[in-house]
């Protein structure tokens, strides 16, 4: 319950000094909706390693390789008014810039979208899967475990967007319960013009 | 109602060949040597014969409560129902609950 | 009329009676936990674009046992809980037009459309 409230708290602060431009991005290791192919090594997939399939997905993963835009929502977020300009930044950066959606605790009463918060990663996952076919979502989906570790590290209630940079460090933060991510930024934060034919 | 039927028996066509294909192409040859092939062909047989139809056409169909991939909305006539069409990712989908209210295709199956 | 797709255990898991179907098709091992037969079975389900209502068995697989459905197999359960069809087992007895002409008749027995 305190954490819960610590977490809410810390939240609902705008401009949280520890995820300042320039930071170190926290790394996590979530959950994927479904196997999501980003292309960052070339690798055939044989009987010995199918099993890394089913493993999480890292920032880390990313890092030297592309920019990541992180964003994080949920059923309850005020997101959706946002997620025609986020199509629009995917459509026109996805292919030199890693988009990832993490489906996080809803920050307000869910009950008005959903019959209660999920209580066990399933659920969570469910529930994300329901959200991101709901309003058909074009990124990659994660799901943040139950017990809240990346919303903490992020302090993303109730929702939020952060632009990391290849070299894992805070290129730019959306304003509070917003996922607005300045165009300009994401620009630079590409330090390799061409694009990369995936 | 027959258009649904007809795309939707479509998009069967396309689960369904999908694994015939795979368990074609198991028996036509894979990664794998001769010696994994027939080794994985007959465990496949002997699970196969081991196993027994324990339903016939005219028997009660057994009931199951699964939780779905998402929500859906099955419209089955119940209160408040997008409640509970949402409510169904948490409890389940029970086959019983279509019972007197319109008949269920079940397809099973898997990704291989 | 509903359908009901039912997603079960593997039938050529990377780590049973593996096979590559196409080259964008992935060796599958077969899942351990619910959370893995959940992702490839989301996979699955947006990769082939299927509109279909999933569920997905348990990890008993008990409801694949009730009806003797591995690899595939198609059943019209009737407006009164009944078997009204169950075809046989896939990949050669996984007919869609067998289960068409079961609803059809189906349909007719209950008075037209459902």
């Amino acid at each position: 319950m305190g954490v819960a409230l610590a977490v809410l708290v810390a939240g609902a602060r705008p401009g949280i000094a520890e995820m300042a431009v320039g930071g170190a991005a926290p790394d996590f290791e979530l959950m994927p909706l479904r196997f999501y192919d980003f292309g960052l090594e070339e690798r055939e997939i044989t009987r010995e390693n199918a099993w890394e399939l089913y493993e999480p997905v890292r920032l880390s993963d990313f890092k030297g390789k592309r920019p990541v835009a992180l964003v994080f929502g949920s059923y309850s977020a005020p997101i959706r008014a946002d997620l025609p300009d986020l199509a629009a930044l995917h459509l026109e950066y996805g292919d030199r810039v890693q988009f990832l959606f993490v489906y996080i605790r809803e920050a307000t009463d869910p009950t008005v979208k959903i019959p209660r918060a999920p209580q066990t990663d399933l659920e969570r996952i469910r529930i994300a899967n329901s959200f991101v076919n709901e309003v058909d979502l074009p990124i990659p989906c994660l799901v943040d475990g139950i017990d809240d570790t990346t919303l903490a590290r992020y302090a993303a209630h109730p929702t939020r967007a952060y632009l990391v940079a290849t070299d894992g460090r805070i290129a730019h933060v959306s304003p509070h319960a917003s996922v607005k991510l300045d165009p300009a930024e994401f620009q630079a934060a590409l330090v390799v013009p061409p694009s990369d034919p995936r | 109602m027959r258009k649904v039927i007809v795309s939707v028996l479509a998009a069967l066509t396309v689960f369904g060949t999908g694994a015939s294909q795979s368990q074609a192409d198991a028996i036509a040859g894979s990664r794998d040597g001769p010696g994994t092939i027939i080794g994985g062909f007959f465990r496949e047989l002997v699970g196969y014969l081991k196993r027994s139809d324990q339903v016939e056409a005219g028997d009660e169909a057994p009931d199951f409560e699964l939780v779905p991939l998402r929500f859906y909305n099955f419209d089955i006539g119940e209160p408040d129902e997008l409640r509970n069409a949402r409510a169904n990712v948490y409890q389940g989908v029970r086959l019983s609950a279509f019972k007197h209210v319109r008949p269920v295709a079940l397809i099973f199956g898997s990704y291989t | 009329m509903e359908f009901l797709l039912v997603y079960i255990q593997e039938a050529h898991p990377a780590d049973g009676w593996s096979v590559e179907v196409n080259p964008k098709l992935r060796y599958v091992k077969q899942p351990d936990t619910s959370m893995q037969r959940f992702q490839v079975a989301n996979s699955c389900v947006t990769d082939l674009q299927i509109s279909i209502p999933c569920v997905i068995d348990n990890m008993e697989n008990t409801t694949m046992e009730a009806y003797n459905a591995l690899p595939d197999r198609l059943y019209l359960v009737g407006k009164d809980g009944r078997i009204a069809f169950k075809g046989r087992h896939g990949p050669f007895g996984f007919k869609p037009a067998e289960l068409e002409a079961a609803i059809e008749t189906e349909l007719a027995a209950i008075g037209g459309e459902s």
